[in-house]
């Protein structure tokens, strides 16, 4: 592991990228700090105005302040972004798990179910989803993370394949290790890379389908900020006040790069062959 | 080859069974009928009996799915409860249209992002890799939604400029075509750019380190000649995959641009009937676009054995 | 400088999308905007075709059966009812020239047009009419206007111009429902409607292209000769109001309806007029009666002075919207000045205090359903929760998918709802069939037995001035009582393209759209 942080150091794409997600992460933390207003908060001689000293993004068109909006914004989007992913990585992780190593009719059966998940529409069923359990910020995070499942039951399993009948688990198995042992103290730890390149990936896919739910006006429920909330509430006033929809575009892209050159780094130091010059 | 074929044809009925299943629940599950959609707030409980008769939805569930499954076993895949129209000619003419956004917007993906992609493997961890990255995930960081409305925007008022109203298809008319599609699939063009480009970067740099290539250079080859007669047809496999499940992906997910831009393809026809929970048009249309992605996969799996004859199934 | 990036980057691809489209395009840009896409009735001199966007796709054409407005719209083109409106809100022959009304109000005569034929070639005669109103009463068509004519006993031919309604009992609103669309006459003996529409319209269904358009052709035969003034009339369907925007300022389309905050941008602009009317909408706060805490009208009273309608008004409709009761104001025969109810102005104090004398000094948590697909409900949801936070209510939004929603709505279950409704012509409709105990759109489990009786007297009361001060006490018992809080009653608008002499009015698009031209 120490090679790894070596590396890690060494890569000034990931030091760069996870101290990024860090700082968005403590001004999620710390909103209430950093807020200069309360963000539902409507000064309703000040709608859709443009940057001034009390509202330094401006405000949108019930005259919240913007920046607040965006500030408490980090905190649902990522939550729902890392929680959908969480979703995914647990129940993938688990489905993989066991198909990998149990392989035949449960491999298959797994991994048609899967197949079934995969071949879904995404967008449709996350919808179907939402529109089945009703609106809320929880039924989001699963309609969302339910739809990525199969990318990480698949990784998973691949990872699982790979290193199944490699020595250290088949002597685990000879002195009678039991299975649940193996499976996640001997393999488990093994597909934790692939996870987290795939998991940063997934983080910011799933920010994005939230806020294509919001488009279709299932995403968070208002008055709560989210950034795709914000951006697609915006589009209607993108001429009058384009402030409203630059800002949170703003705050949505920096984050997704951040998630995406991340995954990118972390893949390339941990794959030996694409090791840096 | 061909039994190869057959148990991967075989293979497709569970998951088309497991889907039209999933379908079916998930939309019974979700609240509201077709009835009271259609009567609004005008309702009465009289009307919407009438209307819920004359529409089939006065059976129990499982008898709704029999009665459906076992049409589309015949291909019949019902009639609109809405419209009374047939489902299959508008699924098939509405799946042409998205096809036609599909492929360009996937061709524009490629044009931008393959030359980049290669770029930024030849000259990796420099500078220009790194701006070319960060300028094609820049498409995926951006809701598509708000792109589309961009575009459309900024057409109108800088230029004056609109797409034709009335959508043909490239073989009708294929300059009038080029005109309809073309925002459309710019949007969905730089979603897909990101994932191509990725994918042709780190292809290029796996191969471009292997032996062979190494040979060329010491063979005195040039640069390009190495990249474009040698590394390319080496890398195009992870390239191909990632591209026709973008294509199958698509098929599905161009939803959003069809519903911004007004396209009347198949996603907004299965989206307008989730709204209008017309049942049958939903199943039978998400049947279809799975079908087509299973579909899209084996082909894609056929076209590896082309690239690369080593590959048998 | 920001503009002038921006336009720098769509000059570019702009010129890439010229270069590559074939050398169709011209050096200027802007000259795209007129037609050159090769359709030779487009580019001939004289334009004939109206085109107008629909927002929604029409789901049907069967008068009887279906009330969505995206398809009323279009139907109301295609078929006539016996009356209708003029833009003054009076109701004018139609179908019927004139029509008397007995003395004792129980039976009423209608004189048909002569001469007026179907899209078929048939004759329309007082059979058609009989047989469209019982299609209408039959319960298993399961018609709308159903309850509109409760009061019909029976219909009979007099002869082939003249038919005779005979009433159970007096019904003051008869003559106002005849001019709605839902009881549009249709050919006698037709049975499935939804593919053939064959009426006697001023203009024939040519095509209907699914997640397209709808192409309505001009009936030559229409009885009205002067009337339509355009030969086709073009539904295109465009379901995003930025996209319809972007249309209308190439010239794509003639006429859209916009939004309040697209006509400020619209405003001025050349090519483009803004028009606009108050309409017979109104929005409203639905308040269960039946649920706790809201079965204590002190609780209901208390939401109504918290709410500050003007807020409403000015951010969720920019101003362009008015105070409105249980009637719509641009029904100025019946709608009683808002200025009359002491709970229109704003009094959070007093609000609080009826809270505490209710129970609850500290409030109370509660859910407000609406609709996603309307921002301007999402957004008056919004306004209405922060107000009611200052009383110590605390709301949370629940914004439903349309068929969730109506299905909530149906439920009689829910807490606070924010809805629209539009007003009917009549002021029965607005009073009796949305608060009446067994009104069908009665979803908020309000009964009072005096409003009832009033309500029914009123319908009872052929007597104009008469029935007028009874609506007025109706009025005045409704909101007091609130089972609804009504909040604002918008503009509507329209954007018109400069060659076009459209004035759209409260009487409606259709009304509208038959007198168009093109310049």
């Amino acid at each position: 592991m120490s090679t790894f942080r070596k590396r890690f150091l060494a890569n000034k794409t990931a030091v760069f990228c996870s101290v990024l997600l860090l700082l968005l992460c403590l001004m999620a933390a710390l909103a209430p700090v950093l807020a200069p207003h309360d963000p539902t908060q409507m000064f309703q001689e000040h709608r859709m105005e443009g940057s001034s000293g009390d509202f330094m993004l401006g405000t949108d068109q019930f005259g919240r302040d913007l920046l607040s909006r965006i500030i408490y914004g980090a905190r649902v989007s990522l939550v729902v972004g890392v929680s959908a992913v969480l979703v995914s990585v647990v129940f993938g992780t688990l489905f993989g798990l066991i198909a990998g190593y149990f392989g035949r009719w449960v491999d298959g059966f797994i991994m048609r179910c899967m197949d079934v998940l995969f071949a879904f529409p995404e967008i449709l069923l996350a919808l179907a989803i939402v529109a089945a359990l009703g609106p809320g910020t929880f039924n989001t995070i699963m309609a969302i993370g339910i739809v990525n499942i199969p990318i990480f039951t698949r990784t998973v399993r691949g990872a699982v394949l790979s290193i199944k009948n490699l020595e250290y688990v088949e002597s685990a198995r000879a002195i009678g290790a039991s299975t649940k042992r193996i499976l996640f103290l001997e393999i488990f730890p093994n597909v934790t890379a692939p996870l987290l390149v795939q998991s940063s990936l997934a983080i910011s896919g799933a920010i994005l389908t939230e806020s294509a739910l919001s488009f279709l006006g299932l995403g968070i429920q208002p008055p709560d900020p989210s950034w795709g909330g914000m951006i697609s509430e915006a589009r209607r006033y993108m001429e009058l006040a384009p402030g409203m929809i630059i800002w949170p575009c703003l705050a949505m892209t920096v984050t997704i790069l951040a998630c995406n050159m991340f995954g990118d780094a972390v893949r390339d130091i941990l794959d030996p062959r694409h090791r840096g010059k | 080859m061909v039994s190869y074929l057959i148990k991967r044809i075989i293979s497709l009925i569970p998951i088309l069974f497991g889907i039209s299943v999933l379908v079916f629940t998930i939309l019974h599950l979700v609240p509201g009928d077709p009835a009271s959609i259609m009567l609004g707030t005008n309702a009465t409980p009289e009307a919407i009996a009438a209307l819920h008769k004359s529409m089939g939805l006065d059976q129990p569930l499982l008898t709704q799915y029999l009665h459906w499954i076992g049409g589309m076993l015949k291909g019949d895949f019902g009639v609109s409860v809405h419209s009374g129209e047939e489902i299959l000619p508008q699924i098939i003419k509405r799946f042409s249209i998205t096809l036609q956004l599909t492929v360009f917007g996937v061709l524009i993906g490629w044009v931008l992002a393959i030359p980049f992609g290669i770029l930024s493997a030849i000259r990796a961890h420099s500078k220009t890799d790194i701006i070319v990255r960060v300028a094609t995930l820049l498409g995926i960081s951006v809701p598509n939604f708000a792109v589309g409305t961009l575009l459309l925007l900024g057409f109108s008022l800088y230029f004056n400029w609109f797409p034709p109203i009335d959508v043909v298809s490239f073989w009708e008319n294929p300059v009038e075509a080029f005109k309809v599609f073309i925002l459309p699939a710019v949007t969905m063009g730089i979603v897909v750019a990101a994932g191509v480009m990725r994918m042709t970067r780190s292809a290029f740099l796996e191969t471009m380190d292997k032996d062979f290539i190494r040979t060329a250079r010491a063979k005195g080859n040039s640069q390009w000649t190495v990249v474009i007669g040698h590394a390319f047809r080496n890398s195009s496999i992870p390239i191909v995959t990632i591209a026709g499940m973008q294509i199958g992906y698509l098929l599905g997910g161009s939803v959003i641009v069809e519903q911004l831009f007004s396209i009347p393809g198949l996603g907004q026809y299965i989206l307008e009937g989730i709204y209008q929970r017309d049942y049958p048009v939903v199943q039978g249309g998400v049947l279809f676009v799975a079908l087509v992605f299973v579909l899209v996969n084996l082909l894609i799996d056929l076209i590896y054995t082309w690239i690369d004859p080593r590959i048998k199934y | 400088m920001r503009k002038r990036v921006l336009a720098g980057f769509f000059l570019s691809l702009s010129l890439m999308l010229t270069a590559c489209s074939g050398g169709g395009g011209t050096a200027a840009p802007a000259d795209q905007a007129k037609p050159q896409e090769g359709q030779a009735q487009e580019q001939s001199a004289a334009k004939t075709e109206l085109v107008v966007a629909a927002e929604q796709e029409p789901v049907g054409y069967d008068p009887h059966k279906v009330p969505a407005a995206s398809s009323v719209r279009v139907y109301a083109l295609l078929y006539d009812s016996l009356t209708k409106l003029d833009e003054n809100m009076n109701i004018v022959p139609n179908l019927a020239e004139k029509w008397e009304i007995a003395p004792d109000g129980k039976t009423i005569t209608m004189f048909l047009h002569k001469g007026v034929k179907f899209h078929n070639g048939k004759d329309m005669t007082a059979d058609d009419v009989k047989f469209s109103f019982e299609r209408i009463m039959n319960p298993d068509t399961g018609a709308i206007a159903k309850s509109y004519f409760a009061s019909v006993e029976a219909i009979e031919v007099k002869d082939p111009t003249t038919v005779v309604f005979k009433l159970k009992t007096a019904d003051a609103a008869f003559i106002a429902n005849t001019a709605s669309a839902y009881a549009s006459i249709v050919p006698s003996g037709s049975t499935d409607l939804t593919k053939d529409a064959i009426g006697t319209g001023p203009f024939k269904l040519e095509k209907s292209e699914p997640g397209q358009y709808v192409l309505l052709k001009k009936n030559p035969d229409y009885f009205n000769k002067d009337l339509p003034k355009v030969e086709t009339i073009k539904f295109q369907i465009m379901k995003d109001e930025a996209e319809r925007l972007a249309a209308i300022r190439s010239g794509k389309i003639d006429i859209s309806t916009i939004s309040a905050d697209s006509a400020k941008l619209l405003e001025g602009k050349p090519g483009v007029q803004v028009k606009n009317y108050q309409s017979l909408e109104y929005s409203y706060l639905g308040i269960n009666v039946n649920k706790k805490p809201f079965d204590n009208p002190k609780v209901r009273e208390a939401i109504s002075y918290a709410v500050d309608r003007n807020q409403i008004v000015q951010t969720v409709w920019k101003g362009e919207a008015a105070l409105t009761g249980p009637i719509a104001p641009a029904i100025t025969n019946w709608a009683l000045d808002t200025a009359s109810y002491p709970t229109y102005k704003t009094d959070v104090e007093k609000a609080k205090q009826l809270l505490a004398e209710a129970g609850f000094p500290n409030g109370f948590e509660t859910q407000i359903e609406t609709a996603a697909t309307y921002p301007d409900m999402v957004e008056t949801a919004q306004v209405i929760q922060q107000q009611l936070k200052a009383i110590g209510i605390n709301a949370k939004i629940n914004q439903l998918e349309w068929g969730n929603y109506i299905e909530v709505w149906k439920s009689k279950d829910m807490n606070l709802m924010v809805g629209r409704n539009t007003s009917g012509v009549d002021a029965d409709r607005s009073m009796r069939f949305f608060f009446a105990s067994t009104g069908s759109a009665n979803v908020w489990n309000y009964s009072n037995p005096a409003y009832d009786e009033l309500v029914q007297k009123a319908l009872g009361t052929v007597d104009q001035a008469e029935r007028k001060k009874l609506y007025e006490q109706a009025q005045t018992m409704l909101v007091a009582d609130a089972p609804n809080l009504f909040l604002a009653s918008p503009k509507n608008y329209y954007a018109v393209r400069d060659n076009i002499d459209f004035t759209p009015t409260a009487a409606g698009e259709v009304y509208s759209l038959v007198k168009t031209s093109i310049k």
